[in-house]
């Protein structure tokens, strides 16, 4: 009895661990094909469905920061065949920039499945620029009688901004912050020596590093960045500092472990592909292995969001 | 640099490069031809298959799919006043105005002509002076955008025939809606009513399906239209003495297509629209501009060619994507591993030099093609029109619905497609509202620009070479139209 009892209990353990996707698996990209969360999937795409059979078919609902593809998720049947890439920078502020808008709540509407890629914020000006190093940037910061333009494509670069500009004891008002809504303008721009400083993702300067247009003073991850090397961190001196933004794989809320462990299993192993591999390493973003796990995708989300929700009040006050 | 092409052709012409090339073109021109969809979405959805290609192989495919869908855009844009890409919208001026005359055949082998002038010379290009050509990307800042937009407004006293106020009132209104959205500068929204769908603002193909697609199908129906477009022959040759006007607004519109084409913030639609105003003021038959001139077909089919072939070089040589489409590619050579940037052709000049070449076959591929093609398509203008324009109703709904996924794009096209009819009743003209709708926004966006970085002080509009020469070109053309109304009076 004891025997058919353990042999029985096996069986059931083994049928409740293997699931496995019976159709395609629908991916919902808040951006337009060629951005960094399509890019970033499409950089594993090939090495997953070689593993696992399982074709992935992206939706792109573009818009208003990813709030109009998660207002969509919201309103898909759980499946376990659908999931949403997000970033830790605009999913997590919708709820402070559009609240009348945004139909979830980031921390408890979802299942966190993993990180799939990761972006520093860096900070950088045109060769031509007398700025070389972490502490001259500093001392120009902190010395220079006129404003200093910084070219900036979303509000996280303008709330670490101001936070750096707190921290050195600057007056915020000698940064004027010059708004694109596309990156290849704003780094040329500040290539061309047109704008001072560029403050933002590290994917649209490398081309212009290489060309010799653009130098980078530093970065604001926690450590250095091993393909920069002798870039040094912002961190380091002013700790409150860190800006990442997390590209990460989420579904519906309720989606059983089994699934959960079956699209993380997967999704990381086909992370260390080539592919992937050489979009890291081709675009300078890390790969933080503490964000390819749910808590340390959701601590990252979380973080970002305590980071940056004063500054995100100031410029998004709440409406009356 | 004979080494170099040499290496190009040895790449280019494997067999299977130039199955793919063959591949991307027809993909292309079938994209093109459907309204609404895009080479863009078309290359997001081959992207799986050129990771198995190999980079080499698999661009020369995806930049056969780019290019190629500029030819077919024209198709539509002559044969059913429908643009099938965004830079075909000044085609359908003109060239559906030759098809309705029987000439359809032969604006759609101007448009094959001029695109394929144009590819031939921005090949050359490339392969001689494609760094340099790069850099012209950085001399044009927020400032040089405005006046350049500026300069681009006068084209509506061009574009306006008969009345210079109704031209200059759908402009502005064109400008008006251009601006719903979220002002990038200030973060508040505008005429948004609180619906998210309109943050992002409205898409450019909603409004040109709308506003120029829909709007021709309701005209005809309220003229009574059932019998085909064109039930007579249809010349496709273009005779010598069109030739002799074909080929110099060709070569024009390569000039200013291929310049548009290398900016950043230029845009295959600006570059188009550019030609189109530059050769309808130059050309010695203006009067026919509108009614059909071959001009008017060939300068703009010219200058899409171009600015689309133009994009690569800044791609390659520096990396900056200038179009979706561009970024896509872009993201495929990252994952392949390739860098774009100024070491692409020291490190990988067998990429370089294949694709510039492949450009060049590509090119003579997709003339080929639409010869026989062309006698295919102007079969539909012998469909009967009530048959006809449902599918072109399907069609474009597809189109639109496929930019976003997003059922209330739809409802948005219905609206500009009243706003269209309401135009043709009022005879207005679509085609300088849609003027104002694409350089209004990229007006403002770089006019605040530039004061933002220069803390106000207008100064900045004169304070480079570029800027001080647009805007001699500025008053060059408004004084030109001065003395001309001053001449006309006097006479």
């Amino acid at each position: 009895m004891k025997f058919i009892a353990i042999v029985v209990g096996l069986f059931l353990s083994t049928v409740a661990q293997a699931w496995e996707p019976t159709k395609p698996i629908k991916v919902i990209i808040p951006s337009s094909p060629g951005s960094i969360h399509d890019t970033g999937f499409r950089s594993f795409q090939e090495d997953f469905e070689s593993a696992t059979g399982a074709k992935l078919v992206f939706e792109y609902r573009s818009g208003s920061a990813g709030i109009i593809a998660t207002n969509h998720f919201m309103t898909l049947e759980p499946d376990d065949h659908t999931l949403i890439a997000t970033t830790s920078i605009s999913h997590v502020m919708g709820e402070v920039t559009n609240p009348e808008l945004v139909t979830y709540d980031f921390l408890n509407d979802f299942e966190y499945i993993t990180g799939v890629i990761a972006s520093s914020i860096v900070i950088a000006v045109s060769t031509e620029s007398e700025i070389n190093t972490r502490e001259e940037f500093f001392n120009w910061l902190k010395t220079t009688d006129t404003p200093i333009t910084f070219s900036t494509t979303f509000p996280n670069q303008i709330v670490a901004t101001n936070l750096i500009l707190d921290a050195l004891g600057v007056d915020e008002d000698k940064a004027i912050f010059v708004k694109y809504s596309k990156s290849v303008p704003a780094a040329t721009d500040v290539a061309s020596g047109k704008v001072d400083v560029w403050v933002g993702g590290v994917p649209p300067t490398v081309p212009l590093y290489q060309a010799e247009k653009l130098k980078y003073i530093a970065v604001l991850s926690k450590e250095e960045l091993d393909i920069l090397p002798g870039i040094p961190t912002i961190h380091e001196v002013i700790p409150n500092v860190i800006q990442v933004s997390t590209v990460g794989v989420l579904t519906h809320k309720g989606t059983s472990p089994e699934v959960l462990a079956w699209y993380r299993k997967h999704i990381n192993n086909a992370l260390l592909g080539e592919g992937a591999v050489n979009l890291r390493t081709n675009r300078f973003v890390i790969l933080n292995q503490d964000a390819l796990t749910e808590q340390g995708l959701r601590d990252a989300y979380s973080g970002n969001r305590k980071l940056l929700e004063p500054g995100y009040r100031e410029i998004f006050p709440p409406k009356k | 640099m004979v080494e170099n092409l040499l290496l190009g052709f040895e790449t280019a012409t494997l067999g299977y490069n130039l199955l793919y090339l063959l591949i991307g073109c027809v993909l292309g021109t079938i994209v093109g031809v459907i309204p609404g969809l895009g080479p863009s979405t078309t290359i997001s959805l081959l992207l799986p298959a050129t990771f198995a290609l190999g980079p080499i192989s698999g661009l020369i495919m995806l930049a056969g799919v780019y290019y190629g869908s500029q030819y077919g855009g024209s198709t539509t844009a002559i044969l059913l006043n429908t643009p099938g890409e965004s830079s075909a919208v000044m085609t359908c001026i003109d060239g559906h105005q030759m098809a309705k005359q029987g000439r359809a055949g032969t604006a759609i082998m101007t448009s094959a002509i001029s695109s394929f002038i144009a590819g031939v010379i921005m090949v050359i290009l490339m392969s001689l002076i494609s760094p340099p050509l790069a850099d012209l990307a950085f001399k044009f800042g927020p400032a040089e955008y405005t006046m350049l937009m500026l300069f681009a407004f006068i084209g509506v006293t061009v574009l306006t025939e008969d009345d210079l106020r109704k031209g200059l009132s759908t402009a502005f209104l064109g400008i008006l809606l251009g601006c719903v959205g979220i002002d990038i500068n200030s973060g508040i929204d505008r005429f948004t009513f609180d619906i998210p769908d309109l943050l992002d603002g409205i898409g450019f193909v909603t409004v040109a399906v709308g506003v120029i697609a829909f709007s021709e199908i309701l005209k005809n129906l309220d003229q009574g239209t059932e019998g085909a477009i064109s039930d007579g022959e249809v010349s496709i040759v273009p005779t010598w003495a069109e030739l002799k006007r074909l080929i110099p607004a060709a070569l024009r519109g390569t000039g200013v297509g291929g310049f548009l084409g290398l900016l950043p913030g230029g845009g295959l639609a600006t570059a188009s629209y550019a030609a189109y105003v530059f050769d309808k003021k130059v050309s010695k038959h203006k009067d026919e501009f509108g009614k059909g001139a071959i001009e008017g077909v060939a300068a703009p089919e010219a200058a899409n060619n171009a600015g689309a072939q133009a994009g690569f070089i800044p791609l390659m040589s520096l990396g900056l994507p200038e179009s979706m489409a561009m970024a896509l590619m872009l993201g495929a050579m990252m994952v392949a591993g390739i860098v774009p940037g100024p070491m692409v052709i020291e490190n990988h000049p067998d990429l370089f030099w294949g694709l510039v070449v492949s450009i060049l076959i590509g090119n003579v591929i997709l003339l080929v093609l639409n010869y026989p093609l062309i006698k295919i398509w102007v079969q539909l203008l012998k469909v009967p029109y009530n048959v006809l324009y449902p599918l072109i109703l399907v069609c474009c709904f597809i189109g639109v619905y496929g930019v976003n996924t997003n059922i209330n794009d739809l409802f948005l096209v219905a609206f500009f497609a009243g706003l269209g009819y309401i135009f043709y009743i009022l005879n207005l003209q679509p085609v300088t509202f849609i003027l104002g709708f694409i350089l209004g926004p990229m007006l403002e966006d770089n006019f605040r620009r530039a004061l933002t970085i220069s803390q106000g002080d207008f100064s900045i509009f004169v304070g480079s070479n570029v800027c001080l020469i647009i805007l001699t070109l500025i008053i060059v053309f408004i004084g030109a139209g001065v003395y001309n109304i001053f001449n006309n009076n006097t006479t």
